[in-house]
């Protein structure tokens, strides 16, 4: 018997009203109308509390889309479950979030795209950043943990320091300073993304200076971009080790973008039930363990430390998804990497922010730059 | 404290994405007698009774023994002071300052990972 997983992970809708250009979501989005039922999510959160699961994390897409939402959190607090809620805010007005920290929430994280106004909307393809602001001085006003979330990359390095203080003014109890990882739209855009080493660099001085600071006050979790270490993430703390997410379709996936994998049949929890999701599926086997791993990964030290690394990550590099993780720096493929970052320390360029009166305009506008994320149709 | 209380606490790292960190850095703001230690907004109790463990937004702590009960007393009221003092009368056999030392260091730990206020 496998130890059941910890956490579930529920993305509960792939629609959003921002574009972000880094975005984690498959290019194959979910429409609405294949979405799980609100009777089918409530099913999947008893089955996850009964697993003995601690932590439901509502995402997306955009999770305010869902109009049962607040019934959702609801139904995951009475399984037992710590619900925390992912999301851009939009959508959120004062008296929605009184109705979800009624029903149960636990912890709400805000992404932010910058501190700039002009500069985060330009990359959230979307006119958000003054909506944010105000929300989150809302939640100060409810009993909730607060999380900031701030993606960082090549655009926005730069004035770090600037988003830095930009956050504290927020009052959040935590930040995650998350250097883009490249799936999805994200490594589209790649090239406009990556930071350049000396960027990095500086940054880790000051994500440290900041933790000095903000000591027993807000709590600081970085992660650190994989291109730049020397070994690969411990993706999803292992597959099918801890965690289990949920489509919006109601397919059953050991990690965000595992999909994409040519060759493996996933479940769906209309079908199957969870516990026999995780135990007997093919699909959360597959990758489970060391049995599958080729060399470097077999005979190395680490492997029960990051797992050979990530399976979608070596599809996207390699073709291969049963290959060691490009990311480190012992893979046999980790030429790929090392050429991507080459290619970022080529040049220091970065690209002014642009504002349209449209998002087809702002596309347009900045259609050698980057693609923004689409909704799904 | 007998020894089995170290590890105090056994933090289950987990993220819905990417990698988390956990760090003690050195310099500390520990509690002071006056101090009132209890669970940071969002933070609360979960778990079944013999495997209790504290819910935070992205893990939780597993707590036992001493830790569990230091914990437990955590409400905001009870003073620093009187906490020790409660765990100094039960653990006669060791040094006070000892488990002085320990629990302040404990509670700082946990006030740097956003669990604990005081």
């Amino acid at each position: 018997m496998v130890p059941n997983p910890l956490a579930l992970i529920a993305e509960v809708t792939h629609r959003c009203p921002l574009h972000c250009v880094y975005c984690s979501n498959p290019l194959q989005l979910a429409s609405a109308n294949a979405e799980l039922s609100t009777a089918d999510w409530i099913s999947v959160l008893q089955q996850s509390g009964n697993l003995g699961m601690l932590h439901a994390h509502f995402t997306g897409g955009e999770p305010l889309a869902r109009p049962d939402l607040t019934e959702l959190i609801a139904a995951a607090r009475t399984a037992g479950l710590y619900t925390n809620l992912i999301t851009s805010g939009i959508g959120l007005t004062d008296q929605r979030l009184q109705a979800l920290v009624e029903a149960g929430l636990d912890h709400i994280q805000i992404s932010f795209q910058d501190s700039r106004e002009g500069a985060a909307n330009w990359i959230a393809g979307a006119k958000a950043h003054a909506h944010k602001i105000e929300l989150s001085r809302s939640i100060r006003k409810h009993k909730l943990a607060f999380t900031v979330n701030l993606v960082v990359h090549r655009q926005n390095l730069d004035h770090l320091e600037e988003m830095i203080g930009f956050i504290e003014q927020l009052q959040p109890e935590r930040v995650e300073i998350a250097h883009t990882q490249y799936y999805g739209w994200a490594l589209i855009n790649r090239a406009t993304l990556m930071p350049t080493r000396a960027q990095l660099e500086k940054a880790v001085e000051i994500v440290r200076a900041a933790e000095q600071r903000f000591a027993g006050r807000i709590r600081i979790d970085s992660v650190v971009p994989d291109y730049y270490a020397k070994y690969p993430k411990a993706c999803m703390g292992g597959w099918g080790q801890r965690l289990m997410l949920i489509n919006p379709t109601g397919r059953a996936l050991p990690c965000h973008a595992a999909e994409i994998i040519p060759g493996l049949e996933f479940e769906n929890v209309k079908e199957k039930t969870l516990q026999w999701i995780w135990q007997e599926s093919s699909s959360f086997q597959r990758f489970r363990g060391e049995a599958w791993m080729p060399e470097p990964c077999r005979s190395c030290d680490r492997r029960a430390i990051d797992f050979g690394g990530c399976r979608c990550q070596a599809l996207l590099l390699t073709g291969d998804p049963t290959v060691t993780d490009p990311a480190c720096s012992l893979a046999p493929t980790h030429h790929l990497i090392e050429t991507a970052v080459a290619e970022a320390n080529a040049d220091i360029a970065v690209a002014e922010p642009t504002s349209a009166s449209s998002f087809a305009q702002l596309q347009r506008q900045t259609s050698d730059l980057w693609s923004y994320r689409t909704d799904p149709r | 404290m007998p020894s089995e209380a170290v590890p105090l606490a056994k933090p289950m790292a987990m993220r819905s994405r990417g990698i988390c960190f956990l760090r003690w850095v050195t310099d500390m703001t520990l509690p002071i007698d006056t101090s009132q230690p209890k669970l940071a907004t969002g933070c609360r109790w979960g778990g079944t009774e013999e495997n209790r463990m504290i819910l935070f937004p992205e893990g939780a702590i597993k707590l036992q023994g001493p830790g569990r009960q230091v914990l437990e007393q955590c409400d905001g009221n009870r003073t620093f002071g009187e906490i020790i003092g409660e765990l100094q009368k039960q653990f006669t056999t060791t040094d006070p300052e000892k488990i002085r030392g320990d629990i302040s260091q404990f509670l700082e730990q946990l006030q740097r990972k956003r669990i604990v206020d005081y």
